[in-house]
């Protein structure tokens, strides 16, 4: 019926454009361009085409105006307009998100204009909580970056390409491990004892688990918020908000794009592990200090050192051994996407392959994605949406973990990983041999999760009165993991060099193999629906919902295991002995309920107020302690609109925003108000043949008063864009107190009560930071740039926290960051008899060991002598730098991100079987020595040795500043492209981590693992390219 | 059209009423409140206590919570803490033998809340258990089995915390959230009167024997066992400074009311009565049961003894100061026996020895143990893992399930931990009996010791210091690696000489070209012992946490 509106030639391109394109821009482009020549001469007719300066892509619906009349005309779907202009007239090609430009009519008829596009303009939409709000009128710190900025990273893990994008998110990757190198991300710092993961929500789902493995390609953009604007998540936004918006489909014609990355991906950094001469003469000297006999003589230390005889006395860099140089990775993405007046779609289907570093290594990771959306206007008023995403992620890996795995990388360097004759040794003990130990011959873990969401929407204008409308969606999600251990033993040789014979040695620990199979089964229930009204009249806007939610959740689990397979040929339950077999299995629930709106109001788009609410239901807590009201409000002036600004022409933009809101944290166990007893595994092997047999263990002890956590948050900012759009900046300073933390007392609680503690409302914890970003960009003819850089500052304070009455006031924790521990404070090492008598000492100290500062003046060290500091590894300043470039159809992107203020702990030891860094063998205390760096090595993993009690020594500044992301990029021209029917076609080269300046040196500074025992991160170097038509 | 869109503006309407509705309904639905939800994984408090299985879970768990001598991640930790065995590299083991120890780093003394250790969790289980099971509407039987069961275990848990810290406050009641926690220490007496006490009430409650399905627990026979060893600890030098004699009468009517029960006997072969095989035999009293095939417990004895040549940690190493205390067959210490020949150690020496010890050229499992250098298959020149070998020349073979080859993960034994065995009455028997000036029956009672089948060994015949040192040493030998000799030698107070002494090993070195062997004695870990090691110090985080707490002295 509609359709008779529409002018026939309209209803033709609809109808053709779906069958075939192409014909008919070419014949668009030659109805263009051919007629042009012999116009008429004084007002001639312009023609041309409105194209994106980095993408050389048409621009459609661009206006065009004459300089000075209202003549103007908006571009087509090709963008080519026709204008009637003289000589000498200028025309203005304005559209929103690009930047204005002005070009002079020559003596031509055909006048091309190319746009570039704004990255931080004010009419830019912004996605907040249950809606998009104007970057001009935004009135809370919400942090965002859209695809374009997240395509530049080759990082197959999106929560790795975020680093320094955005000013206040602290990302730390602290493995490269295919499939569990997920960044952990903190907003605004850790501003509570308790869980500092933000919500992430995508596409309206709450608490989105795997969001970390959405394609880059499908993403429109993401907003992070940091202030009271999170209020309307309520109990479960007081970490912040990450928001993530999907691509949908929209008008136009059908556009294909596929997207392919090929990356090799390096360790960045792994330790230099010390030689058999080095870590010989170490092992020499441990065994004297035991009054043992030595291992190696002079003679056969000599040998290792010169490699004169390499198949007896080798040295062997087991690193080097295993890791491969180079691992492979892909990623492939291809869309469809496009729509008509009424109904619009986009599908999308996105697979990775992520290759282990080890070689012969069984770990492999793979995600398979699709997902899916149409949106169809129904009539004038109803629209429907209906998205289908599912989603794989398939692990599979060796069967020791990798902290096993590298611990077992330090084995003693003069033995071979292969015997001369092909047979794998024996390494560390328990047959525990690292080369095999990352292959299959261990068994498998398959980790494979899948993902299923429906969601279904509706948003519907109430016809009778204009700006009402309502608008909802159900969402079903459905996750299952199936996890699949298939543990196999596996033999490997000691060479007897005495009866020369290879004395097999089984690993694994088992005598056949055994398969634990289990599956979790997640499925929740998502009902959103809200009514809202929004409306202009004259200055005022208007702009309000009051809306309702309700989630469920259930999940349960199985899991069952045979052993003493009779053959490890087919990894099947059935395939296991019936004696010992178990099975297991539980489930869970939840709900959560509430209602929350917001009122915004704006005057003249210079006078903004947002209320934002929540009341917040939920069935962790208690009744009586389910329901917590949450709201925040935020106001902003734009002081540029005032009159005053009319004159002064180099502030285009200037915002003042001051936000206030009260947010919940409820990530806690639920039920703590319950006395509860579990059953488990736990029992006693009574009988004459004793068996397993089941346990009852009580749970905590009921705290019938707990809630959530509540977080009061202050935010004031400042937001200018200056020169014509060349400076922009913002800067946010913050003051959030969490109060209510849930924590339990086991610091204040003596132990002989055998209480098993429950979260508590206890804590207090005060954050304070401020955040600036500032964007520089400038347009040539050809050439744009622009430069953004950001930093952010926060430091915690607790302000209350249970902890034990009876301690010196200088290990408190109160007062201090969270996550501050208390340390010795290392003065130096004892070098001489007579410093270590005259010196207080903690008992059994030796000359060589660590000399500590006696901080209360007893004359000894001693526990009370430990002083709580504030070095976590949490960084308190994060920064990043963002350039880009564009020159022709060349772009260069370039990201680099820092971290300061953070510490890493590094316990380093070495001792008989465990080989360690070369330089820390070679700078340790040797007797008499006068300047070692090292004091005597620690021995052991448990901080005991006097040189390895805890203290500043071993704390390393993990401040740095790397690249996270270059790319250079290549687009074909477009005068090439349409020759052969594609719209677009780029090429790509990026990488990730290459270049890292820091202190640490030893390891990579984003790690946490206290012994180096880690997978490390990647560098990763990629090829890519995009292609669309 | 006209019409079309009143159709279009009622199904407009109704759809939004319907809507409306639905908002309205989901704010305010009361049908089933989503947010009234319980727990799917467990049980709730009301429903445990009305139901008797449900209660002998849970008592079924204290029972796993009880300390015991393997579960010390891996190093038999009282051993390597005396003069019995060195730890390998364990540094907290060598800063207590040079008695360094400190409040805030017990390491493997932490019997107060270690997880693995702590004797305070299975005193909180069996507080709350018998806070409730008055009120319990379950059998009567089963109610006072389970009564007996729990009080013993709670007086044993007390008694083991005051032989390591003296008093210690003494808990009886569950405590509550809002409770005030600041309890000062009871004095050593109240707490063991509080044990003797306890264990009188749990006597009556217990058989003298269970059922097949219920060997293990607790039985009237462990109850009196562990009086005996309460009343002799509590008469012991350490403990009865004034030596009351009537504490000593307590202590040998406690180990006779054993004796009398007529349930125990010595169990004729010394080396197999500690393994899973031969498991609730005559002599066992009270043993923990393991199948650690099936139930992994952190007990990994043939890995954590084996020498290294045979896939084993060997991370506890007999020290040669206990080889010098197994006697000759002449029954003498090979100190005082002319036929002992220093360059030929291994040959004669008391059977319990070659039960006890590993040495070099002891036949094991198809092959002899090689300790000597260079180049010995379990010494740090062998093949297989070299640093794993032993420090001192020897290995600990007593709990070995020998039969396992290749020990690790789930390929282990099932060696039960004895807590008490009938041996040990014996003794405690013989060692009241002396200090009541008996020593005749002192005398009778360590030879039906050394009277075994399987040991032989020849009659004690001394009297008066010299009885007392062969009772010692017998209770040495007997017992040794068995928990004992950290106790024994404080309460005996000759800690300052025998725990002030080097720990020595054997070198043995191989000439290669005769195949003769030299023996040389070796002094090679500095130890130490002071008054305040007499006692454990009380943790410094329980300190922190309640100023009431005192410390124990010269900590």
């Amino acid at each position: 019926m509609k359709s008779k509106l529409l002018p026939k030639t309209l209803l033709w391109i609809r109808q053709k454009k779906i069958k075939s394109l192409w014909p008919f821009l070419i014949f668009v482009m030659m109805v263009l361009v051919y007629p042009s020549k012999g116009e008429a001469q004084s007002s001639s007719v312009i023609k041309g085409t409105v194209t994106d300066l980095a993408t050389h892509k048409p621009i459609q619906g661009v206006s065009v105006l004459v300089k000075g009349t209202n003549r103007g005309v908006s571009t087509g779907s090709n963008g080519e307009f026709t204008i009637q202009a003289n000589k000498g007239d200028a025309l203005i090609a304005s559209f929103i998100s690009y930047e204005n430009k002005e070009v002079t009519v020559g003596d031509q008829n055909t006048l091309n204009i190319t746009l570039s596009e704004r990255s931080s303009t004010l009419e830019e939409a912004v996605v907040v909580g249950y809606g998009t709000q104007k970057k001009a009128t935004i009135t809370g710190s919400v942090a965002t970056i859209s695809n374009k900025q997240l395509k530049h990273s080759p990082a197959l893990n999106l929560s790795n390409a975020l680093a320094g994008q955005l000013p206040g998110i602290i990302t730390s990757n602290r493995s490269g491990e295919p499939g569990k190198d997920n960044s952990t991300i903190l907003i605004r710092g850790r501003s509570t004892t308790g869980d500092n993961s933000p919500l992430v929500v995508v596409d309206g789902i709450q608490g989105v688990s795997g969001w970390e493995r959405i394609n880059p390609n499908d993403i429109e953009s993401i907003s992070v918020l940091k202030d009271a604007s999170a209020a309307i998540y309520g109990a479960q936004a007081a970490n912040g908000v990450i928001l993530i918006t999907t691509k949908r489909g929209s008008a136009g014609k059908p556009t294909i794009s596929y997207t392919m990355n090929q990356g090799l991906s390096q360790p960045t950094r792994v330790p230099k592990v010390a030689s058999s001469a080095v870590f010989g003469e170490f092992v020499n000297e441990l065994l004297a200090k035991d009054l043992q006999p030595p291992r190696w003589t002079a003679d056969e230390l000599r040998k290792f050192a010169d490699g004169s005889d390499p198949i007896n006395y080798p040295s062997v860099n087991w690193y080097n051994e295993i890791l491969k140089k180079n691992t492979f990775q892909s990623q492939h993405n291809l869309a469809l996407r496009g729509g008509g007046e009424n109904i619009k779609y986009s599908v999308s289907g996105s697979y990775s392959n992520q290759d282990g570093i080890f070689k012969k290594g069984s770990t492999n990771f793979k995600t398979y994605s699709l997902r899916s959306n149409i949106d169809a206007q129904v009539n004038k008023n109803i629209k429907v949406g209906f998205d289908v995403n599912a989603g794989i992620d398939n692990g599979n890996y060796p069967n020791s973990s990798t902290t096993n795995t590298f611990g077992r990388m330090l084995v003693v360097p003069w033995i071979p990983v292969y015997w001369p004759n092909g047979l794998p040794s024996a390494g560390i003990e328990r047959g525990d041999n690292p080369a095999v130990m990352v292959t299959d011959a261990t068994g498998n873990v398959n980790d494979m999760t899948q993902r299923f969401l429906l969601k279904g929407s509706f948003d519907i204008n109430l016809p009778f009165i204009n700006g009402l409308g309502i608008d909802g969606y159900f969402a079903y999600t459905n996750n299952t993991n199936f996890n699949k251990n298939f543990q196999k033993p596996w033999t490997v040789y000691d060479y007897n060099s005495v009866t020369k014979t290879y004395i097999p040695v089984g690993g694994g620990g088992i005598l056949n193999p055994q398969l634990r199979e289990s599956v979790d089964r997640g499925r929740s229930t998502l009902l959103n629906l809200r009514i809202k009204y929004e409306k202009r009249f004259n200055d005022h806007r208007l702009n309000t919902f009051i809306a309702a939610e309700q989630e469920e959740g259930m999940n349960n689990d199985f899991s069952a295991f045979r052993r003493n397979f009779l053959t490890a040929a087919v990894d099947q339950l059935f395939a296991g002995s019936l004696a010992g077999q178990e099975a297991n299995g539980s489930a869970s629930e939840r709900g959560r309920k509430n209602v929350f709106g917001r009122v915004g109001y704006g005057f003249m788009e210079k006078y903004l107020v947002d209320f934002n609410f929540r009341y917040d239901g939920s069935s962790i807590f208690p009744q009586g302690k389910q329901y917590g009201f949450f709201p925040g409000v935020a106001v902003a002036w734009r002081i540029s609109k005032e009159k005053l600004f009319e004159k002064i022409h180099f502030i285009d933009d200037l915002k003042l925003r001051a936000s206030y809101g009260k947010i919940g944290n409820d990530r806690v166990a639920p039920f703590q108000y319950l006395q509860a007893y579990t059953l488990g595994n736990q029992g006693f092997n009574f009988g004459s043949s004793p068996t397993q047999s089941l346990g009852l263990i009580a749970g905590v002890s009921p705290n019938p008063n707990i809630t959530w956590e509540v977080l009061k948050t202050t935010n004031l900012g400042i937001d200018g864009l200056l020169l014509n759009g060349l400076l922009g900046f913002t800067v946010d300073v913050f003051k959030q107190e969490r109060s209510n933390i849930l924590a339990t007392r086991d610091l204040a609680v003596p132990s002989y009560t055998g209480l098993n503690l429950p979260n508590e409302n206890i804590g207090v914890v005060q954050n304070k930071g401020i955040e600036i970003e500032i964007s520089h960009k400038k347009s040539f003819n050809k050439f744009s740039y622009r430069i953004a850089g950001n930093a952010a500052f926060v430091k915690s304070k607790i302000i209350y926290i249970s902890e034990a009455s009876n301690v010196p006031a200088w290990q408190k924790a109160e007062g201090h960051s969270i996550g501050a521990q208390n340390y010795l404070k290392a003065i130096g090492i004892f070098r001489t008899k007579e410093d270590l008598q005259a010196s207080p000492k903690v008992l059994g100290t030796k000359v060589g060991d660590l000399k500590y500062e006696d901080v209360n003046g007893d004359g000894l060290i001693t526990f009370l002598d430990n002083v709580r500091l504030d070095r976590t590894n949490t960084p308190e300043i994060t920064f990043g730098l963002n350039l880009s470039m564009d020159y022709n159809n060349f772009s260069l992107f370039a990201n680099f991100a820092g971290q300061s203020n953070a510490w890493q702990y590094f316990h380093e030891n070495a001792r008989l079987a465990v080989n360690t860094r070369e330089e820390l063998l070679l700078n340790r205390y040797t007797p008499g020595s006068m300047d070692s760096k090292y004091p005597i090595l620690p021995l052991l993993d448990t901080r005991t040795d006097v040189s390895g009690l805890s203290s500043t020594f071993w704390l390393r500044d993990a401040s740095f500043v790397r690249l996270k992301t270059l790319e250079l990029s290549y687009s074909i021209p477009q005068s090439l492209l349409s020759k052969i029917k594609v719209s677009g076609l780029r090429f790509y080269l990026n990488g990730n981590n290459l270049i890292t300046i820091d202190k640490l040196k030893i390891y990579d500074p984003e790690a946490s693992n206290e012994r180096g025992n880690f997978y490390p991160q990647s560098k990763i170097y990629n090829l890519g390219l995009n292609l669309t038509f | 059209m006209h019409y079309k869109n009143n159709l279009l503006n009622k199904t407009f309407s109704y759809l939004l009423i319907g809507i409306i509705i639905a908002f309205i309904g989901l704010i305010s639905s009361c049908k089933k409140n989503i947010l009234e939800k319980l727990p799917l994984n467990s049980y709730s408090e009301d429903l445990v206590w009305q139901d008797g299985n449900l209660i002998e879970t849970f008592v079924n768990n204290t029972y796993r919570l009880v300390p015991h001598g393997f579960n010390y991640s891996m190093t038999n930790s009282l051993s390597t803490l005396t003069d019995e065995n060195n730890g390998r590299a364990n540094s907290s083991a060598n800063i207590i033998n040079a008695g360094n120890i400190t409040p805030d780093a017990l390491a493997a003394l932490d019997y107060w809340n270690d997880p693995q250790r702590g004797f305070y969790k299975v005193i909180t289980k069996a507080n709350l258990f018998l806070s409730k099971i008055d009120n319990s509407p379950i059998d009567s039987a089963l109610k006072k089995r389970m009564i007996g069961e729990m009080t013993f275990l709670r007086a044993y848990s007390y008694f083991r915390l005051i032989s390591f810290y003296g008093g210690v406050p003494l808990i009886t009641k569950p405590f509550g959230l809002t409770d005030d926690f600041s309890v000062p220490r009871n004095s050593y007496k109240e707490c063991l009167d509080f044990v003797l006490q306890q264990l009188d009430k749990a006597a009556p409650l217990l058989p003298l024997k269970h059922t097949s399905v219920n060997m293990g627990r607790i039985t009237k026979g462990a109850v009196l066992a562990i009086k005996s060893r309460a009343l002799l600890y509590a008469a012991s030098p350490l403990n009865n400074p004034t030596n009351d004699i009537s504490k000593w009468q307590l202590a040998a009517d406690a180990a006779k009311a054993v004796i009398d029960l007529n349930q125990y006997a010595l169990y004729p072969d010394y080396k197999s009565l500690f393994l899973a095989s031969t498991i609730y035999n005559s002599e066992i009293i009270w043993t923990r049961p393991f199948n650690r095939q099936l139930d992994i417990e952190n007990a990994y004895v043939e890995l954590s003894q084996y020498p290294n040549g045979y896939g084993g940690f060997a991370q506890v190493h007999p020290l040669q100061n206990i080889v010098d205390d197994y006697e000759t067959l002449n029954g003498k210490l090979p100190k005082n026996d002319p036929s002992y020949d220093p360059q030929n150690p291994y040959v004669n020496r008391d059977p319990r020895f070659y039960a006890s010890i590993l040495y070099d050229g002891a036949p094991f499992k198809g092959r002899e143990v090689e300790t000597f250098l260079p180049k010995g298959q379990d010494s740090n020149e062998g093949s297989s893992q070299p640093w794993n070998a032993t420090q001192t020349g020897y290995y600990q073979r007593k709990f070995l399930d020998e039969t396992i080859t290749n020990p690790g993960g789930t390929n282990i034994g099932s060696t039960p931990w004895t807590f008490i065995r009938y041996a040990e009455i014996l003794l405690n028997y013989a060692e009241a009996k002396f200090n009541l000036g008996d020593e005749a029956t002192c005398r009778d009672y360590l030879n039906k010791i050394r009277s075994r089948p399987s040991v032989n060994m020849p009659a004690v015949t001394e009297s008066g210091a010299a009885l007392l040192a062969r009772l010692q040493n017998e209770r040495r030998i007997e017992l040794a690696f068995e928990d004992h000799r950290w106790f024994d030698v404080r309460r005996w107070k000759i800690a300052p000489i025998v725990l002030n002494v080097p720990g020595k090993r054997m070198a043995i070195t191989k000439n290669p070209a005769t195949g003769k062997k030299t023996y040389t004695v070796v002094e090679f870990q500095p130890r130490a012992f002071f008054d305040k090691n007499y006692l454990v110090p009380i943790p410094q985080y329980e300190i922190a946490k309640n100023p009431k707490l005192t410390q124990n002295p010269g900590y």
